[in-house]
């Protein structure tokens, strides 16, 4: 009935043995579902293996969409519905689009990709934080795994406490 | 195994460069004479527009987009040999410059990722020396053929030479004033380089904090010194000077950037042959990385600066600036590389050096340092050769030229760099930084 699932917690209290035992975790075969910290931890992602984010190409074509439409606009403006003869410029003048354009280019590409990130997230205004363990957000680092009855988790609790785990325990959130 | 050995064979290859320059060289002097005939009916008219005194400084210019001015000279050999390799001196100056820009404006900003490899811009200053030289040579001997306003001529109110315009700037475009400025840059530039080795070499052999320090302080006057006294008055007295009816206050910027970018990329080809030596063995990826970022970044600020020059000129529609581009934008002349220069030197770099992964393989910088490099000597070439060549003079007297100053620059490179005590500044107290570096 309830939407809540079960997780197995581990808590740390140095990013350097919070490295060693992500890698040793791995190495053993375990899936880890998530890792938080308090700070970025440099390494992190090689670690837990977290592919690069493909966010700069959504990026690109945020771009590529916001350039396509302020030259098609500014063209069918200029030099089809309403021609008008400024300074002597021909009426398709690129030169003078190009301020415009890129501007265009920057506005779509960074609105696109802050939107594209929330979705990317699950983020949206108003969405109500799922925080595992409240000390994460100011000086301990925690491990989860959640128990959805693939991964032998009191193996895992015994590994956990092996690699220098301060404190395990289950949680439902 | 910490220090670079010149050895023959680089030495032979550069040798063997040379030579092919002046073979290439000799075969467009030959090429050229041969149409020499066809050419100098040419210079005939131009020189009888060039004597008409109406046609100049009156805003008539805008009339003949086919680009000859009135202060053009006969298309000669010397002048195209001038314009080739006036504009390569020029070149290899900015590129000496901007490694001495490099290394102060990391230093004061407490860059650490760049200690191993900031010997190679270092070494690359000592070309500071040669080419100052080298340009003080050319004024000495060429300063009439190079800059129009040193003609006594134009400056006498009676004669029909006189010229309103120039006369209006003599305050400024004269030539007790450009040795005075000469010499100040000469004092600035070298001074700045020498004391930079001095404190590099002293912090080899026997380091110390207050040697940092006072490298830190060398690069606060360095900087104040490029900007305000180096940089903007050498492009307008040794580049824009060459138009002296022209004026563009992007300028500066402009040559600045196009050196900056030109001298990334060699860094990058000088690292790799490193590499292949066995040396900068600490040197990886993530400092490949670097660079290539400040390449992407460079040829963006190179192409906002150029198209702003051009949309102002563009916008305003003034005759005085107009014919800047009327010379260089006309197909029959310099069309072609002038369009070339805008795809290989913003196209190519945006769209090839975006991504991360093009960053990180060497073989794609090294492919895209030379091409922008080959796109960055179009680009001086445009900034001096078309007043001094108006009917095109861009072929194989440049490609020449190219490879003969080119391997010049590269011995003089080399040579200092094999005078570096410690290629990777081991005992730099950042050091450690840039060995662990990683983005």
């Amino acid at each position: 009935m309830s939407n809540t699932k079960k997780y197995l917690v581990g808590m740390f209290d140095d990013d350097d043995v919070l490295l060693h035992a992500i890698k040793n975790i791995r190495k053993e075969g375990f899936k880890i579902t998530d890792c938080f910290t308090p700070f970025p931890v440099h390494g992190i992602e090689s670690a837990m293996s977290i592919e690069p984010t493909r966010l700069h190409t959504a990026g690109f074509m945020f771009g590529a969409t916001g350039m396509s439409v302020a030259l098609g606009v500014i063209t069918f403006i200029n030099a089809f519905d309403y021609p008008t003869i400024f300074g002597g410029k021909p009426y398709w003048a690129l030169m003078a689009y190009v301020p415009i354009v890129f501007e265009h280019t920057v506005l779509y590409s960074a609105v696109g990709m802050v939107i594209a990130f929330y979705y990317l997230c699950k983020l949206y205004p108003g969405k109500k934080p799922i925080i595992i363990d409240e000390r994460t957000t100011d000086h301990l680092f925690a491990l989860t795994f959640e128990m959805d009855g693939s991964q032998d988790t009191a193996a895992i609790s015994d590994l956990l406490k092996k690699e220098g785990a301060i404190e395990v325990y289950q949680k439902e959130v | 195994m910490n220090t670079y050995t010149f050895e023959s064979g680089t030495k032979s290859k550069i040798l063997i460069t040379f030579v092919i320059g002046v073979l290439i060289l000799l075969l467009g002097i030959g090429l050229n004479m041969g149409k020499g005939d066809k050419t100098s009916n040419h210079n005939v008219t131009h020189q009888a527009e060039a004597k008409d005194p109406g046609h100049d400084a009156h805003g008539g210019h805008n009339a003949d987009a086919h680009g000859h001015d009135s202060h053009e000279q006969p298309i000669t050999l010397k002048a195209k040999l001038l314009a080739n390799f006036y504009s390569l001196f020029i070149f290899a100056f900015y590129i000496a410059l901007a490694a001495l820009f490099f290394i102060s404006a990391t230093t004061i900003t407490w860059g650490g990722w760049h200690i191993q490899i900031q010997k190679i811009p270092l070494a690359m200053t000592r070309n500071i020396f040669v080419f100052l030289f080298i340009l003080f040579l050319c004024f000495f001997f060429f300063k009439h053929d190079l800059f129009e306003w040193t003609h006594e001529y134009l400056y006498d109110k009676n004669a029909e030479t006189y010229d309103p315009i120039l006369a209006f700037k003599r305050d400024y475009l004269n030539m007790p004033r450009f040795w005075a400025f000469f010499i100040i840059q000469v004092l600035a530039a070298g001074g700045m380089s020498f004391l930079w080795w001095r404190n590099m070499d002293k912090q080899d052999t026997n380091p110390s904090l207050k040697l940092f320090s006072q490298s830190r302080v060398y690069s606060a006057v360095t900087i104040v010194l490029i900007a305000f006294v180096i940089s903007t008055f050498a492009t307008w007295d040794w580049t824009m000077s060459v138009q002296p009816h022209w004026y563009s206050t992007m300028w500066p910027w402009y040559t600045m950037a196009s050196g900056a970018v030109t001298m990334f990329s060699i860094v990058i080809l000088i690292i790799l042959h490193l590499k292949s030596k066995g040396l900068l063995a600490r040197v990886n990826e993530n400092h490949m990385h670097d660079i290539g970022i400040l390449m992407f970044a460079v040829s963006i600020f190179w192409t906002y600066l150029y198209f702003d020059q051009y949309m102002l000129i563009w916008y305003g529609n003034i005759p005085e600036e107009t014919i800047f581009f009327l010379k260089r934008r006309t197909w029959d002349t310099y069309g072609f590389i002038f369009h070339l220069t805008v795809v290989v030197n913003f196209l190519l770099p945006l769209l090839i050096l975006m991504t991360r992964k093009a960053k990180r393989t060497p073989k794609v910088l090294a492919i895209m340092a030379v091409i922008i490099i080959l796109g960055h000597w179009m680009d001086f070439y445009l900034m001096v050769g078309p007043p001094l060549v108006p009917s095109g003079g861009f072929g194989l007297i440049s490609l020449g030229a190219l490879l003969i100053v080119g391997s010049l620059f590269t011995f003089v490179t080399l040579a200092s760099l094999a005078k570096v005590k410690d290629l990777e500044s081991s005992t730099h107290p950042y050091v450690k930084e840039s060995y662990n570096h990683h983005i």
